[in-house]
């Protein structure tokens, strides 16, 4: 893994997903899924994207697949501006979701699936040795193709789903919480099978996930999300020996004790505020304000600056201002 | 003493004219106080254990061998009229939807107050003990959260308050399926450690439910690991997790634990894989692992059943630890 030779596949400058949703039947508030957000994602780079439910870590994604129109920003793809790229080559751009269920029609059986996505992509060869082919990637037997997917059980659908998506050659994959509903053990196959098949294939992959020592397992760089906002982006190895940000650590110390060995002594709880039925977070201040126990007056009305740590390892709060 | 004890449990599902097997020859047993955490993996028979503890299986779901000594009592010999008595003072659940447990049309205080009035308290007892376990459970401002509705809570605070209704009435027994798997990270270590810190208070025993070995760490004194519808190890938590005997533990455990020296996993204790990829299978001779074993000894793994070794304290099941019985 040699960071500086690869180049930048994915770019996002200031991009925002704002939301307009009503409060009650005559109120309405402007809600910022996505707030101005920076991003690159390498050739040949896997990024973790970590955050916890309803940070946006599924808007970001989408909108870097182009399944959803930013409110504001823009993303370049290979140097070129997404939209334009993805009206000539949309195969280029997958992305799975957490729920298989979903995402695979009900009434096609598994090798139809899988043809239709090759029909799609200027695949020219046998349909049928290469169906079998990914089945095996994925580490399927052939006669799974016969099969719909109500005859699958969850691990296997989710298989079928990520043979789909790799079945036209992506350059860049969005994985989002693609194990999150599998149990442990068909939840390790899955990540070992992801991580083979990217190094064989090579593509780019943003891995969305809650779960830190998942992350940690696939990717090459990390960034945590918060309510919008990228409040820490770090190597792997930079995230593991030296967690920053209040809420990066509040994540360690979220997770069972059985895990976070590797983490020794980085954890520090965030204050409890889920109880309170309505939490306050200030406008124009730190998001994380109500919560940090490390919070000043500067916090509250100012946004916290991103700060360079090392040239990978960025951080955005107040605490490392020198 | 103990609080609980199950004896050969075996049960089905009639599906149709069919009986499927789930559980088999479970045994196992629970002291005061003691906190039991059931692993294993998705379809291996855990709710379905719960279910009947809690004499809580419909009609499909049928035992037909075993018993479930509540103090000596057979649970299962009990009349549902009977069975009544029992529920919320002897033995509580929480389920892993808090949804299931609370009714939406009314607000959750009340809620809470007529589980308590049911077993006699006044309606101003109740009321005053609803706002303490409110409050008990973490919920800031009692007063005005006894009159929120359960969708005007997040998904954490509604397992609050299902948490709330379950030791309203101090049980022995609290069995919880899965209770934070639906939860977010940061959400579910929360109520973990509020339930650890309530059932220690109130000396419940605890039979805990997860497909989580870290999250059993954490929580139990005791694991009991599962394997299709099989007790395959039962034994002190940590000593388990240092050093699991059954092959299948083994493999539980590698799978989930990351290296810290290497910041990868361990090398994962192997498995057959073919088989996994198949449907499940049901047999009805020798060992339930043996297609997934790596240690399996032909003509024994596949012809005998295993019975249970007792190995420094731990029982196992498994041939490898035939000798040493
Ligand atoms: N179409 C929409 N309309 C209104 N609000 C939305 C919409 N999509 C998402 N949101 C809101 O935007 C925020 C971010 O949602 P998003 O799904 O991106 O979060 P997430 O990090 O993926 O969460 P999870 O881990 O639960 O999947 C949430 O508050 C969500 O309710
Ligand atoms: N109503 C039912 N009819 C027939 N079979 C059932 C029924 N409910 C469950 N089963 C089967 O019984 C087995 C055990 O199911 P159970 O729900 O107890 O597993 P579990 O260990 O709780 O799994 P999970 O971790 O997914 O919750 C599974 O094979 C399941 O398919
Ligand atoms: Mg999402
Ligand atoms: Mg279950």
């Amino acid at each position: 893994m040699s960071n500086n030779v690869r180049s930048a596949l994915v770019k996002a400058f200031n991009l925002s997903k704002y939301y307009r949703v009503s409060l009650s039947m005559f109120k309405k508030t402007l809600l910022k899924a996505v707030d101005n957000v920076n991003l690159t994602i390498n050739e040949d780079e896997v990024l973790g994207l970590l955050g916890e439910s309803g940070s946006g870590k599924t808007t970001l994604g989408k909108m870097l697949v182009a399944l959803e129109e930013p409110t504001s920003g823009k993303i370049l793809f290979n140097n070129e501006d997404l939209k334009e790229y993805v009206r000539k080559r949309r195969i280029d751009i997958q992305m799975v979701f957490q729920n298989p269920d979903t995402s695979l029609n009900p009434r096609m059986r598994v090798g139809e699936v899988l043809q239709e996505a090759l029909e799609a992509s200027n695949f020219n060869g046998d349909y049928s040795d290469e169906v079998e082919r990914l089945l095996n990637d994925v580490g399927l037997d052939s006669t799974y193709k016969h099969y719909y997917p109500h005859q699958l059980s969850g691990g296997q659908k989710q298989r079928v789903a990520i043979a789909r998506a790799l079945a036209v050659k992506p350059k860049f994959l969005v994985a989002d919480e693609i194990v999150s509903a599998l149990d442990a053990s068909v939840k390790m196959q899955i990540l070992k099978l992801v991580i083979k098949l990217q190094k064989i294939y090579r593509f780019s992959m943003l891995f969305i996930s809650h779960d830190l020592p998942t992350t940690v397992y696939v990717s090459d760089r990390i960034s945590v999300m918060y309510s919008g906002k990228i409040v820490e982006e770090a190597t792997k190895e930079e995230l593991i020996k030296d967690p920053l940000h209040p809420y990066t650590r509040h994540l360690i110390a979220s997770i069972p004790s059985l895990y976070s060995s590797l983490f020794n002594g980085k954890a520090q709880k965030l204050k409890d505020v889920s109880n309170e039925l309505q939490a306050t977070t200030p406008v124009g201040g730190c998001k994380l304000f109500s919560r940090c126990p490390y919070a000043t007056e500067i916090c509250k009305a100012l946004e916290p600056p991103e700060v360079s740590v090392s040239k990978t390892h960025k951080v955005f709060c107040h605490m490392y201002v020198r | 003493m103990s609080l609980l004890q199950v004896k050969d449990l075996t049960a089905s599902y009639v599906i149709g004219r069919h009986k499927v097997r789930v559980l088999d020859e479970v045994t196992f047993d629970l002291k005061p106080s003691e906190k039991m955490a059931v692993v294993g993996e998705s379809g291996s028979g855990k709710s379905s254990l719960a279910l009947i503890l809690a004499r809580l299986n419909n009609k499909a779901l049928i035992v037909e061998r075993g018993e479930v000594l509540y103090k000596g009592l057979n649970l299962l010999n009990l009349k549902e009229s009977e069975l009544t008595k029992f529920r919320g003072v002897d033995i509580a659940v929480i389920l892993q939807n808090p949804s299931t447990a609370l009714n939406p049309l009314y607000p959750i205080g009340d809620q809470i107050s007529e589980a308590l009035r049911a077993h006699g308290y006044s309606r101003n007892e109740a009321f005053r003990e609803a706002l303490k376990l409110l409050e008990r459970v973490g919920l800031s401002e009692p007063a005005k959260a006894y009159r929120k509705y359960p969708h005007q809570l997040s998904g954490g605070q509604k397992q609050r308050v299902a948490i709330a209704i379950a030791i309203a009435l101090k049980p022995k027994l609290l069995i919880a399926d899965e209770p934070t798997s639906a939860l977010d990270v940061s959400t579910q270590a929360q109520i973990i450690a509020l339930l650890k810190k309530l059932v220690e208070e109130d000396g419940t025993s605890m039979i805990f439910i997860t497909h989580d070995i870290g999250v059993a760490y954490d929580i139990s004194d005791k694991i009991l690991v599962m394997f299709n519808g099989n007790v395959v190890e039962v034994g002190l938590t940590k000593e388990v997790v240092k050093k699991p005997l059954h092959p299948y533990t083994k493999h539980l455990i590698s799978s989930a634990i990351l290296n810290p020296a290497e910041n990868r996993l361990l090398e994962v204790t192997p498995e057959n894989t073919r088989s996994n990829n198949g449907l499940k299978n049901k047999l009805v001779v020798g060992c339930p692992y043996v297609f997934r074993c790596p240690y399996k000894v032909e003509g024994l793994c596949n012809v005998s059943k295993p019975g249970n070794f007792l190995i420094d304290g731990r029982i196992v099941s498994c041939h490898l630890y035939g000798g040493r019985k």
